[in-house]
């Protein structure tokens, strides 16, 4: 490992490891308690670039020594120190299979697996599931999608940039797996939304 | 006018004042002190040691001074305080063959290599109340010297072994990890290792009730105690940036080994099988209770049928934890005023439609 | 604000990390917590530690509020609706002691609320989170032991035995004979149990503007209703669910459409109803303090 890696690794944390991971759990609580909504969050950490912050800080929030973390190829690509800083401030096992993890990164949704391939949990353990962080280029300008059930009042707009409708159809194939299911944060400059299996989604206007 | 009952703060204060005068007691004693708990009263201690999972004699007698001498009170302190204590490591499995012997009795062989050692034990003595021990510096006790015995001492399952009379040790497979009820929430079916777990910080008296319930019938399994022993064993820790195993010190553990029978199967020889105990401290009762009811959870393992309390792994691993079961238990203490008003309301609707009911009865009777 | 709180001022050690529970276990329960919310009325398993309190005394509860707490957060703890009842006063001073909150009484003012048996009469809003105390999560528990049994139950949504027991109420006692814990189904699919609220209390969970957490320590489980989302009393088309109906108003206030709390006042009867949410009631009583004071006798 070279010096500057090293760096890297070592550096770019929680700078209050308490009180930032409490900050960054309550709006990821509150993200996907309210899907769809578009929650501020201002990074806390610095990670390797071009890694997305605000996906290293809810990784720095959520894992430890007891998950796994895969990180999709095209951001080990570009961002090869990744592997090491996570693993470094979380603990985290990363793993080459993304069946295995527990937290599924991509820095664009197009470097996504494809989803059918994430745990969903079991009928008796519908928890035992993926968590997908992804980032995504804006939270609006994209294919607009239509979303309801629990956490919001009747329906809501979303449209995030770089989502193909292949994608979404993936995550209507989601919901219909019911209680089973991934769930989805998405991740935008300064700010997250919420995509938990339990939302029903039309492609398409409200 | 009516005013509700306030002030639960300066109660709760007053409480906690009385409590820490009644523990003093009267000041003309001395106030008792955590050598004299941890030397005097050391079987206490080694039960809030196994029970409380942390193996510390000095926060163990602590915790029952604390405790007005109340175990489960004692071992809850001690259970909150470990939960809070960081994690650095996994010990190495620690082998009880290389147990430096203090107590080691076998019923099943008059002799063996090794031999029998008694050590310090109740058994034997005669009940009797014994006055001298009523003065404290009236009678000073025979001074007895403990040499350790450094014989080698194999362990009777290891000797019965050799003829494969007995099953061999439940080895887990290489890389299998080992469970930890204390990290993950405990889910049935439960494997070895979390049962053995769970019992090991079991209550004594659950376990005993529970083994001597396999005694009497409710899955009889024919033990014979192979062996107890009772001593020191080295506890070793992995270093993963030296490579290598460094010892971090000694505990003392009980160890019961329960022989019990097994007819065979079609596909496996008659063979003894085993039941296992092992505690913290000197707590052979517990040992053996533990190793009894282990021996009725493996039902399943060996295809017999589940009709037994004792075998019932759900039923006694749900409730053999006694921090659990003392809350729950006495949390019945806690004001239920609203659920008790919903109930009131219910049996005296119903009581009044009794009423209704049986006096156009008696109408219909009288019509 | 520091990281970390000394548990006792005169005594600077041993100190605990804020809000008493350590960063690992923290994260532990804050997984289990996203888990619940992403899957209304599901129980999530959670390694749920020994607590500074007994179990049943609210150690789900704490460590729930102690995941989510933040230094800015406002803290409201209640027991049977009453903030000055012994156990929340012991529970709302163990976090002033661990994590330096603000507390209130104010139901208002409050961001985090814990409970024990009631959801305050105050209608909460957006901002707040209500987390329950659960002594036992599983509301198909007392009809079957086994809890191999009830996940299989929960994981093909088989809820014939509690429909089957409500019914049976019904026939022998012309009633649904569950006053509290009454059962609901979260979001059409889990049947739940709401922890020993009494039913009067169940529709304020339907479509409510909080969040909801529930924690059963001992039991080690966790689960969520997320704001906004559907919450049904089982009932029978027959037999429509229905909530507690006072007679009088409160002794004290005057308010009618809450729930009170019976008090007796001497041996030959006399009794009275007052308001078992003390901060509801407090805030509502008229200003000249002549509230009616309404003492109810026996129908005879």
């Amino acid at each position: 490992m070279t010096g500057a890696t090293q760096a890297d690794t070592y550096s770019g944390g929680f700078r209050q490891p308490v009180f930032d991971a409490q900050g960054v759990f309550r709006v990821a609580l509150d993200a996907l308690a309210r899907p769809g909504r578009i929650m501020p969050l201002a990074a806390r950490t610095k990670p390797p670039r071009p890694m997305p912050p605000l996906l290293a800080d809810i990784l720095s929030a959520l894992a430890d020594q007891d998950t796994s973390v895969f990180l999709c190829p095209a951001l080990l690509a570009k961002a090869p120190s990744a592997a090491g800083w996570v693993r470094f401030q979380t603990g985290a096992a990363n793993v080459k299979n993304p069946a295995e993890a527990d937290f599924v990164v991509a820095s664009h949704p197009e470097n996504l697996p494809p989803l059918s391939q994430l745990s969903p949990g079991t009928p008796d353990y519908p928890d035992r599931s993926a968590t997908v962080l992804v980032a995504v280029p804006g939270f609006d300008g994209g294919l607009p999608v239509t979303l309801s059930g629990p956490g919001i009042k009747d329906k809501i707009a979303f449209s995030p940039d770089g989502m193909s409708r292949g994608l979404w159809q993936q995550l209507v194939a989601n919901h219909a797996l019911y209680p089973r299911g991934i769930d989805v944060i998405f991740v935008a400059g300064e700010a997250v939304v919420g995509l938990p299996r339990s939302t029903r989604i039309e492609i398409g206007e409200v | 006018m009516y005013v509700a009952v306030k002030g639960g703060e300066r109660a709760i204060r007053n409480a906690h004042r009385l409590l820490a005068d009644k523990r003093r007691g009267p000041r003309n004693l001395p106030d008792i002190t955590l050598e004299q708990i941890a030397s005097q009263l050391a079987l206490s201690v080694d039960r809030i040691m196994a029970e409380g999972s942390l193996y510390d004699r000095d926060l163990a007698a602590l915790a029952m001074k604390q405790a007005r001498g109340d175990l489960i009170e004692a071992i809850f302190l001690v259970r909150a305080y470990r939960t809070t204590a960081p994690r650095f490591g996994f010990s190495e499995p620690i082998d009880t063959s290389k147990m430096s012997i203090e107590r080691r009795v076998s019923a099943t062989f008059k002799d063996l290599p090794g031999g029998q050692l008694l050590g310090s034990t109740f058994d034997y003595t005669h009940r009797l109340l014994d006055p001298t021990l009523q003065g404290a510096e009236i009678e000073q006790a025979a001074r007895a010297d403990v040499t350790d015995e450094d014989r080698p001492m194999p362990r009777v399952t290891d000797l019965l072994a050799h003829e494969e009379l007995i099953e061999g040790d439940g080895e887990a497979e290489e890389g299998a990890e080992v469970g930890d009820l204390t990290r993950e929430p405990l889910s049935f079916p439960a494997e070895r290792d979390l049962r053995l777990q769970t019992l090991a910080r079991g209550d004594e008296g659950f376990l005993l009730g529970l083994g001597y319930s396999t005694q009497r019938g409710y899955s009889r399994t024919h033990p014979f105690v192979g062996e107890i022993r009772v001593g020191m064993v080295e506890v070793e820790i992995e270093i993963p940036e030296l490579g290598f195993t460094v010892s971090i010190g000694e505990i003392q553990v009980t160890e019961c080994q329960m022989v019990t029978q097994f007819q065979g199967s079609a596909k496996a020889p008659p063979q003894f099988t085993r039941g296992y105990g092992l505690v913290f401290g000197q707590g052979e009762r517990k040992a053996m209770a533990m190793s009894l009811v282990d021996r009725a959870l493996r039902a399943r393992e060996f295809g017999e049928d589940v009709v037994a309390p004792a075998q019932d792994e759900e039923f006694v691993l749900s409730h053999s934890d006694n921090v659990q079961s003392t809350g729950f238990v006495e949390h019945l203490k806690l004001p239920h005023y609203v659920d008790f008003q919903a109930e009131l309301d219910l049996v005296r609707r119903m009581r009044r439609e009794y009423e209704d009911r049986t006096a156009d009865e008696g109408k219909e009777a009288a019509e | 604000m520091n990281e970390t709180a000394a548990i006792d001022a005169k005594d600077a050690a041993p100190v605990y990390n804020f809000a008493y529970l350590d960063e690992q276990t923290k994260r532990m329960i804050r997984r289990a917590l996203l888990k619940a919310v992403a899957i209304p009325g599901y129980q999530v398993p959670f390694a749920s530690r020994e607590m500074p309190m007994p179990y049943g005394w609210g150690t789900g509860g704490v460590q729930v509020t102690a995941s989510v707490l933040g230094p800015d957060d406002v803290l409201k703890v209640i027991d049977q609706g009453a903030d000055d009842t012994t156990n929340a006063v012991a529970i709302r001073g163990f976090f002033e002691k661990t994590a330096r909150v603000a507390t209130t009484t104010v139901t208002e003012e409050a961001t985090v609320i814990q409970t024990r048996h009631r959801i305050p009469e105050t209608r909460l809003g957006a901002n707040q989170i209500l987390v329950y105390q659960v002594p036992i999560p599983e509301p198909l528990r007392y009809l079957e032991p086994r809890e191999v049994e009830t996940r299989k139950m929960h994981g093909l949504a088989e809820y014939g035995l509690m429909h089957v027991k409500l019914y049976e109420d019904i026939a022998k006692h012309g009633h649904i004979a569950a006053t509290y814990a009454y059962p609901v189904n979260v979001n059409g699919r889990y049947v739940m149990d709401p922890s020993p609220i009494p039913k009067f209390d169940n529709p304020k969970m339907d479509d409510c503007e909080a969040l909801q957490l529930f924690g059963a320590g001992r039991e080690k489980r966790i689960y969520a209703i997320p704001p906004h989302t559907s919450v049904v009393s089982l009932d029978f088309e027959d037999h429509p669910f229905k909530v507690q109906e006072f007679s009088e108003p409160c002794a004290l206030c005057g308010s009618r459409g809450v729930y009170l709390d019976e008090v007796i006042l001497d041996d030959r009867g006399g009794r009275m109803f007052v308001c078992s949410d003390t901060d509801y009631c407090e805030r509502h009583r008229p200003e000249d303090g002549t509230a009616p004071v309404a003492v109810w006798e026996e129908e005879r």
